[in-house]
């Protein structure tokens, strides 16, 4: 069986290392809505591969850097 | 709650009055011949082009509505609301398409089912004018069903 995926992201860091770049400029640079951006810094939305090498690109940063990856554990294994 | 959120609930209350108006266009009495299926679906058309007319002022009042509150918020220049709203609202990015993919199944599946019903009433003698309401229920029913679906989509997510 597959494991479950759980995928993080550290976007309000770096927007905020980013001279507080707000949401809507993030968004305006990876050319997706403020209420997208919104959603994969809460964790509610995954974006596609473009999409999170756009972020990235926007930060001049690697994908691996914005986003984090970590397996499920089953109940068994704990 | 997402400015989507709060179009598709708009959406979704001019449904709801447009079924109610129905309801109480019916129970008035003056309604077309029982087996008269032309004048019931006559009627039913009227009642869904009013209902478009009635979607689309609305979203254009929304839109003005929200520009204005946004601007007296946030004291921001015209243009940036502007974009804002029209990113949000008017432009669809790949959340937006996949929402309105996943949301569209369940309607689809609601609107079968409901067209499957209405072929089984025919088929069991129930009148036409019976069969055109399932029918039309069913596609109201599947809106409505796919609007409040992109709605948990939006607020809860989609992964």
């Amino acid at each position: 069986m597959v494991k479950k995926m759980i995928i993080t992201n550290n976007i309000r860091r770096f927007r905020f290392f980013a001279d507080q770049m707000s949401q809507f400029e993030l968004a305006e640079r990876c050319g997706v809505s403020r209420q997208a951006i919104i959603s994969i810094e809460t964790g509610k939305y995954n974006p596609s591969l473009e999409l999170a090498l756009r972020i990235a690109d926007a930060f001049g940063v690697n994908v691996s850097e914005i986003f984090e990856y970590k397996f499920e554990e089953n109940e068994a294994e704990k | 709650m997402t400015l989507k959120t709060k179009n598709t609930i708009l959406s979704l209350l001019v449904g709801a009055v447009i079924l109610i108006s129905y309801v109480i266009f019916i129970l008035n009495g003056k309604v077309p011949a029982e087996d008269d299926i032309m004048g019931w679906a006559q009627n039913m058309v009227i009642f869904i082009g009013a209902g478009f007319v009635l979607v689309i002022v609305l979203q254009i009042l929304f839109y003005v509505i929200t520009s204005v509150g946004m601007s007296a918020k946030h004291g921001g220049k015209d243009r940036s609301i502007n974009k804002i709203l029209v990113s949000e609202l008017v432009e669809s990015n790949e959340m937006d398409k996949l929402i309105s993919l996943k949301a569209s199944h369940v309607g689809y599946g609601i609107c079968g089912v409901g067209i499957v019903a209405g072929l089984v009433a025919l088929s069991f003698g129930v009148s036409a004018v019976l069969s055109l309401h399932i029918f039309a229920g069913s596609l109201f029913l599947a809106g409505t069903i796919e609007g409040i679906m992109s709605i948990i989509y939006y607020e809860k997510g989609i992964k």
